[in-house]
């Protein structure tokens, strides 16, 4: 009974296996949210990237890099630079409502 | 070590205090309506609120816990910076907006906007108050430590004072005075650490003559149960016969056999450290245990080790990460749970998600993210210049990694000692406020007005606010006195995995999901929190610090429950939604509430 119910009640709700933004006020929120995600996974990868090395292959973050300074310095810093450098991007991709600009 | 309290840092601390009153009476006079109250008319600008976001989420354990675990195990506490730093990205591209959209005075607005559920609100409201008081035991915990040696008060004189000038600024200006005092002390922050590295880096490293290899504490408890603290043999003081622990922590040898290196540039600071000895010191794993007729004397020992630096510039020097560099899969789980929990947490932690209702629009609230991203990230490299400057520098106490970044700042003089520590427990007035708050909304907005249905008009609702906000506030001094011994980074780390594992998988799902079902929003935040909850609870470290068992009788596989319990939140709610959905479609559709 269980699993019927789940496996037709998993027919029946569309969109389940699409993650999009189900209630945007308007297209600008649509837009954002759409560019949001993409950012999102992009520095999901970097940041799953960084926890990766650091559990498999702990000996690579000890090699020197640039300037004498390692890679655990470096990744560490370039994950915290990458932040604010998507962040910024963000910033001027997004949109805003007309309203939103001269109503309030 | 005993610490005297100066003059100065008396001053110092009395005007940061009497400025931050000084404030919150001003503003108090302004503000009179609920939306005032809860969310400061939604009238701050974006760029108050991003350096007051920055005031609200470097708490205690961001300014004290992560520079004292640099300057003891060197890169690991670095770790928590990145994690705390990367949870941004999810507030920013996923939260933010949307949030704000849909939500008024908590994020229990937005997540019930399309259900209008009692279930929801009360799930929401209840995970809201746990994580706050979760958080809360830190906040007043560092409190405590931070005012002993600043102004010579007890623990107990320290929580008290803390709570009592926080629920003076909550009470008479709610949002708007605490999102001053975040923005003040954000602000004064990141400026003064910025200022104290740029001394660490013109100071550069200097070699220091050999000095104590060994150091030993003993505490003595008396049959009656007093006890009194020896300093290598002799009793702890400053007096005739006395002693005291020495600061510890050196450079030994340095690349080219030179004594000092003069001003380094910040990228050369590493390079040198990597090849430079550094003096650690290191707690013994046992600890000696004695009975004599005067009572039990515990003795710990520390002794110094030798350490090159090219060790501590890489993760796994400390007892919480060390299983990085073993073969051992369970210390790795535990490793990606912790950076998983502290990813999805931010996001998720009350207290910044109310601060996107206090400003204007969505605009704001993505501009005020980014400059919230800006000081947040700046502050966390500075952390690694400000934990290396005070493993280095002498300035350590072997006891007391919390002390850390203010006995950094004492090797530079009173008066920075003294500014340092005042700005840290602003740190602790400018969190604390703002999760006091969060509470009081849960328990006034969503329980009494939404939940349990009470007619409050405007003027009840901010009378029943403050009166939370003053119950909140004492509970949190009770906790704070009943879990001094407590370690302050695993009761952050337990809040951080409770928010992530309660409210993260509700709130993406809502937002993303329209097969979502108020059903599904509330089971899947009761057994987020459960789960969590119950996992930390019979974790190795709750058995040793908490009930003071053997570790190693643990239920729990590894300590950090997210990378189980937010999946299983996410699966409970897709599963229960699927099972429920019939029902919820004969609801009416969802609408987009807001602009």
């Amino acid at each position: 009974m269980f699993i019927w119910l789940l496996k037709k009640n998993l027919r029946e709700a569309r969109g389940w296996c699409k993650l999009w933004p189900m209630s945007p006020s308007s297209l600008s929120s649509q837009r954002n949210a759409r560019w949001g995600l993409r950012l999102f996974f992009l520095y999901l990868f970097l940041y799953a990237g960084f926890i990766g090395v650091n559990a498999l292959d702990p000996e690579a973050m000890s090699h020197p890099w640039w300037g004498g300074v390692n890679v655990a310095i470096w990744s560490g810093m370039g994950l915290i630079a990458a932040a604010f450098g998507l962040a910024v991007l963000y910033l001027y991709h997004a949109e805003d409502d007309h309203h939103e600009k001269s109503g309030s | 070590m005993i610490y005297q309290a100066s003059w100065t840092a008396i001053l110092v601390f009395g005007t940061f205090v009497a400025v931050v009153l000084g404030i919150s009476f001003y503003l108090g006079s302004k503000a009179k309506s609920s939306h005032g109250y809860y969310a400061a008319h939604g009238q701050i600008h974006w760029f108050v609120n991003g350096i007051a976001f920055a005031g609200d989420y470097l708490s205690a354990a961001s300014f004290l816990g992560i520079c004292g675990m640099i300057a003891f195990y060197g890169y690991d506490g670095f770790l928590y910076s990145i994690g705390y730093l990367a949870g941004w990205i999810v507030a920013l591209f996923v939260i933010a907006e949307p949030l704000k959209r849909m939500g008024k005075f908590t994020f229990a607005d937005a997540l019930d906007a399309q259900f209008h559920s009692r279930g929801v609100k009360l799930a929401a409201a209840i995970s809201t108050l746990v994580v706050s008081l979760f958080y809360l035991i830190p906040q007043m915990v560092g409190a405590g430590a931070l005012v002993k040696p600043l102004l010579g008060f007890s623990h107990l004189t320290g929580v008290l004072l803390v709570g009592v000038v926080v629920i003076t600024i909550v009470v008479t200006a709610g949002m708007v005075s605490t999102t001053w005092v975040q923005f003040i002390k954000g602000s004064l922050l990141v400026f003064f650490c910025a200022i104290l590295t740029v001394m660490i880096l013109q100071r550069g490293f200097t070699v220091a003559p050999e000095d104590l290899q060994e150091q030993r504490v003993t505490v003595l408890t008396a049959p009656d149960g007093a006890k009194k603290t020896f300093v290598n043999g002799v009793p702890q003081g400053r007096g005739p016969g006395e002693g005291d622990l020495q600061p510890v922590g050196h450079i030994r040898r340095l690349p080219g056999d030179v004594t000092s290196t003069g001003p380094l540039g910040p990228f050369e600071y590493f390079s040198v450290l990597e090849k430079s000895q550094v003096e650690v010191w290191r707690q013994e794993p046992k600890k000696l245990t004695e009975k004599t007729e005067a009572g039990t004397a515990v003795t710990t020992v520390y002794r110094a080790q030798l350490k090159p630096g090219s060790d501590l510039l890489v993760p796994g020097a400390s007892p919480t990460f060390k299983g990085l560099r073993s073969g051992d899969w369970k210390a790795k789980i535990d490793f990606v749970s912790l950076m998983l929990a502290l990813f999805a947490g931010t996001a998720s932690l009350p207290h910044i998600l109310i601060r996107y209702y206090t400003v204007k629009d969505q605009a704001s609230a993505r501009k005020s993210t980014v400059v919230g991203i800006a000081s947040i990230g700046f502050f966390y490299v500075l952390t690694l210049y400000l934990g290396f400057g005070a493993m280095t520098s002498g300035a350590l106490d072997v006891t007391n990694s919390n002390m850390a970044a203010p006995l950094l700042a004492r090797t530079f003089g009173e008066l920075a000692f003294a500014v340092i520590s005042a700005i840290a427990f602003t740190t602790v007035l400018g969190t604390v406020s703002g999760l006091i708050l969060a509470a009081s909304g849960a328990v006034v907005h969503d329980i009494l007005a939404n939940f349990c249905k009470i007619e409050l008009h405007d003027g009840a609702k901010v009378t029943a606010g403050k009166l939370v906000a003053v119950v909140v506030g004492v509970l949190a001094m009770i906790l704070g006195v009943a879990f001094e011994k407590m370690n302050v980074t695993f009761l952050v780390g337990w809040a951080f995995n409770i928010a992530a594992s309660a409210n993260l998988p509700a709130l993406v799902m809502v937002l993303f999901w329209k097969g979502t079902t108020k059903t599904g929003v509330t089971l899947s935040i009761i057994v987020g929190m459960l789960s969590s909850l119950t996992w930390v609870l019979l974790s190795k470290e709750a058995y040793q610090h908490v009930y003071g068992l053997n570790p190693a009788d643990a239920l729990a596989p590894f300590s950090q429950p997210g990378i189980v319990t937010i999946p299983l939140a996410f699966v409970v709610l897709v599963v229960v939604s699927l099972l429920t959905s019939k029902k919820a479609s004969s609801e009416p559709e969802p609408v987009a509430v807001g602009t």
